[in-house]
């Protein structure tokens, strides 16, 4: 069903899928978090972000968490490639771009929801 | 698998932090569970989602599932409403719809007996044991009587 123009599935045309550029290295690519890029990051980083993403973030926990999210967008990358793309002046960019790419995949929570599970 | 709080730490118990910081397979768990046995997703279905289209699908679950308990109600409640024992208050097609009142958190407004009702409800219902003992009295006639209609 997936032609050459669909848009499911795809991240940054998928309107149902987060919608986080980041530019590394000349190249844009698109972040978001699925349940297998969860289930990745949590095998590269041990962080579970279905608990929290809040905390100190190493140098390879960022790249695990960066690799995790471009594997949506970038299935055949692997984690050692994702590591490259990361320079010194982009630590910055990329982890608010992983931030803001793991809220961007949660649902919006309902102010009345909110209070009920608080 | 190593929990996010834990990172680092050496020692101490993990089995508390465990219950502090949920491991990956349990918070997973719940919803591979629920995308394969409620929405007859395939596994690679559900691990291609993220978790917001997760929830957009379970959202229009829940109102798939209102939707059929919606059309069941209104039935039921005819149903009830004219039998030949129909309450003397229609009953409302929301008492048989639970997962929308627990979606909505509204109840139907249940009748309320005062304390003078439950006396004479008991009242009636003493007189009739001591009638039905008896063989005669006015309740069991008048019983008698809509039941030969």
């Amino acid at each position: 069903m997936s032609g050459k123009n669909s848009v499911a599935g795809k991240v940054g045309l998928d309107p149902t899928l987060p919608d986080v550029e980041l530019t590394l290295q000349g190249k844009t690519y698109h972040l978001a978090y699925d349940f297998n890029a969860i289930c990745q990051a949590n095998n590269a980083t041990g962080i579970n972000l279905l608990d929290s993403i809040l905390g100190d973030i190493t140098a390879i926990s960022l790249r695990g968490l960066l690799w995790a999210a471009l594997l949506p967008d970038n299935p055949e990358m692997t984690i050692e490639e994702a590591g490259k793309l990361i320079m010194l002046r982009d630590i910055k960019a990329v982890r608010e771009a992983v931030v803001t790419a793991w809220f961007a995949s949660l649902p919006e929570v309902k102010p009345g929801e909110a209070k009920a599970r608080s | 698998m190593v929990c996010f709080a834990a990172r680092g730490e050496t020692g101490g118990s993990q089995g508390s932090e465990l219950k502090e910081h949920p491991s990956l397979k349990e918070s997973i768990a719940p919803l591979w569970a629920a995308a394969i046995y409620e929405l007859h997703l395939t596994a690679e279905a559900f691990y291609s989602l993220t978790p917001s289209q997760f929830a957009l699908l379970v959202e229009a679950h829940r109102k798939h599932l209102e939707h059929d308990e919606m059309i069941q109600a209104y039935t039921t409640a005819a149903i009830i409403n004219y039998s030949m024992g129909a309450p003397e208050s229609p009953a409302q097609p929301l008492l048989f719809m639970p997962s929308y009142r627990e979606a909505t958190g509204t109840e139907p407004a249940k009748p309320k007996m005062t304390a003078d009702d439950v006396i004479d409800w008991q009242a009636r219902v003493a007189q009739l044991a001591a009638e039905l003992k008896q063989g005669h009295g006015p309740t069991l006639d008048r019983i008698n009587a809509n039941g030969k209609q």
